[in-house]
Formats: C-alpha cells, structure tokens, sequence
C-alpha cells in the first residue's frame, strides 16, 4: 500500500479541478498538505464517529455528501413536482417498490390514521398496499401545483371496499371522494405529507353511516 | 448481489438506489466489504444510483493469485471496469479508508469518469507520524503475530463512545479477509 505515490496523484488531481470533499474522522490523511496540493478541497468533520462508525451512523457523512454534490456538481434545477408525481404513478401501477427511492428514512405521514403505521417507506408502502388490496383504490390526479418545498396534488380516489379496513369489515360498496394531499419535498426527496381527505363521504357511501 | 468478471476475476457489486438520478460508486477500505456501506447505501438512495463494488480478494469477489492485484492502482482499474460494464460515462467516487485512495488513483487515470471525489476518513495523504507506524505494521501483518497486528491497528480507529458489537464484527470482516490472504501475504 505504501508505494503508491500519494503527492503525485493528489497533486494531478488538483490540477484536474475535479471537486473534492474530505470527511475526516479520526485523522488518517493529513489535509493541510492536501489543500496545499489540491485547493479545490473542502474539508468536514464527524463528530462522535470513529473510522469505522461512521459507516453504521452515516447521518452526518450523507447530509454532507449530499449537499456538496449538489452545490459541487452545479444544481440542477431542483424538480419538487416529479418524485410526487412518481409516488401516484407507483400507488396506480402497484410498483411499489420505487417508493424506496422516494421517500426519506424519516418520512412522516400525517395523512394516516394515527399510530397506525410507522415512518419511513415501509410504513407508506403497507398502507398503499392497503388501500390497493382491501379498497381497490385506484387515484386520478385533478390537478398537482410545486412551489419551493411545498407540492400540493387534488385527487379522485375510487374503488370498492372488500376487505378489512383498519378494522371495518368488507362492505362490497364501491366509492368516490375527493381529497388534497400536502407533500413537503427537500431535494427532490418526499420527507412528509398530510392530507385533507372526505373521509365523511367515504363513510356514507360505505354505510358506515347514515347517508 | 450482482457479479462482472475482469481480468480474469469474478467481481460482486450492487447496483441500488433511483435509477434515474446521478450516479455514485461506493468503495469500501482495505480488509474491509462493501456490505459494511450498506447503511451509507442505504441513506443515498433517494438522491444518487448507488452502485458499491467488492474489491477483489475482499466480500463477495474472488481472491486473486497475484499480490498486485492487490494494489491501489489495481483496485481502480477493477471500479473504472465496473463503470464501463455499467455504462456510467461519469460517477461520483465516494471511497472509506483506502477506498478514498482508490477514488483518487481513479480520478487521476480517468478524469472523465470522476464527476467528484468524496473522501470518508480517508487514508490518502496518511500523517507522517502515522506514516512512520504504518510500515512496520505492514510488515507485522506479514509475520505470524499478523492477527495481534491488525488488531491493534484496527483498535487505534474506533472511539469509545462506538458500538462496540459493530466494531467487532468489522473486526472479524477484516481478520477474516486478511486470513484469505495467506498465499499473497505469506509469513516470513
């Protein structure tokens, strides 16, 4: 390992100008010397990690390589609209796999009945899954509008209700409603949703309640 | 697990994370896998195709006969493989430990290919009181205290307040891979 020639090909990387980020841990490589050699270097630190650790508790490193790939690689024009617009793409076709890459570890969503289900895209997927098998739900989008992180989509949902439904045995009825859905989008990444749903219209036309 | 073969060796990979997003190649350290990324995979996905490769004589790929495969510059000639047989005409390199060293030896032979290079405590400009430790270590793990050696040195990176069921199994990764290299590495 120690006869490779670390000056010379940092320093040839640092004639190239290729970005460079270095996220330091436990101090294996001297980065006053390579800023020297190579000036287009940007240098962070992780906290609380060691060597290894730091690839099991990976917040810190990802936020930051992330964020200077993002700056570095010079941003694209961030599109907030398409990851939704692939999450009701994915929910239709019954591709769910593809909500992995959209949702964030952390996602939030606001829309499902409380304590129901957990964060993250496994959660989400369980309640589409939901929704596709015990209510045949199928969604057209009305309208669907982004603005910075904010993306906001109109939707018809109908189908038939035919299997047990957060508790509430198969009815055979079909329905129709409408709903707004609130998503917040940070990079193209789906990190929350809350939704304002006629949940009152669904429960008539299924006869949980009186019309 | 995906696998390519490259001069004459099978090579295993994963290719993850939003197809249509760009693309960043992870390449984990000496004696270690890429299976120990698999978290940093893992939160990457959103934003990047992720791909992350097993060096050879390391996880799932084969042990090479030739020491020289072994080497830094070899190890970046089997991940610029990897990019071609994928069709990744530029990737983010993102490498852990000598993986940051094989992400730069990249860079250098194929400038086209690195759109960045990100380093993860990277061992590329090692500290030269690190350095002056460094060699006789190498040495040791050439002899038959080889296991107490690489203890120690693996020992020297992890901080108190780390798993330490983690970094005992990174541990077992390493004495396990350095066993594998008994034909290439033989003790004197």
């Amino acid at each position: 390992m120690t006869d490779w020639d670390a000056e010379s090909a940092v320093a040839v990387l640092g004639r190239s100008g290729t970005p460079v980020l270095a996220i330091d841990a436990t101090g294996l490589s001297d980065l006053e010397r390579f800023a020297t050699l190579a000036p287009q270097l940007t240098v962070g630190k992780v906290v609380g990690v060691g060597h290894d650790q730091m690839l099991a508790t990976p917040a810190q490193s990802v936020a930051m390589i992330q964020r200077f790939l993002y700056t570095a690689l010079g941003r694209r024009s961030v599109n907030n609209l398409a990851p939704v617009q692939q999450l009701f793409d994915a929910i239709t076709s019954g591709d769910l796999g593809i909500i992995d890459t959209l949702v964030s570890d952390d996602f939030v969503d606001h829309g499902a009945p409380p304590g129901t289900v957990s964060p993250g895209p496994e959660g989400y997927k369980t309640t589409m899954r939901l929704l596709r098998e015990a209510m045949q739900m199928t969604w057209t989008l009305i309208d669907i509008v982004a603005q910075d992180e904010r993306v906001m989509a109109w939707v018809r949902c109908e189908g038939r209700h035919v299997g047990n439904f957060f508790g509430i045995p198969p009815t055979g009825r079909v329905f129709s409603f409408e709903a707004m859905h609130a998503f917040r989008v940070e990079d193209e990444i789906v990190r929350e949703h809350w939704a304002v749903r006629d949940d009152l219209g669904l429960f008539r036309q299924i006869g949980l309640i009186a019309a | 697990m995906q696998t390519f073969r490259h001069r004459g060796l099978q090579i295993a990979y994963d290719d993850t994370g939003h197809p249509n997003r760009p693309p960043l190649v992870l390449i984990h350290g000496w004696l270690s896998k890429r299976a120990d990324l698999a978290a940093v995979a893992r939160a990457l996905r959103t934003s990047h195709r992720v791909v992350s490769i097993d060096l050879p004589g390391h996880g799932e790929s084969e042990v090479p006969e030739d020491e020289g495969r072994l080497r830094i510059p070899s190890f970046a000639d089997d991940v610029a493989a990897l990019c071609d047989e994928l069709g990744l005409s530029s990737a983010a390199l993102v490498g852990h430990s000598l993986g940051a060293a094989v992400a730069v030896d990249l860079a250098v032979r194929r400038p086209e290919l690195a759109a960045a290079v990100v380093a993860l405590d990277g061992v590329v400009l090692m500290p030269s009181a690190l350095l002056e430790g460094f060699a006789p270590l190498l040495a040791a793990l050439r002899s038959p205290a080889w296991r107490e050696a690489l203890g120690g040195l693996l020992t020297s990176t992890f901080l108190p307040t780390d798993d330490p069921d983690f970094c005992a199994a990174c541990s077992q990764t390493s004495i396990r891979c350095r066993n594998t290299w008994s034909r290439q590495l033989p003790n004197r």
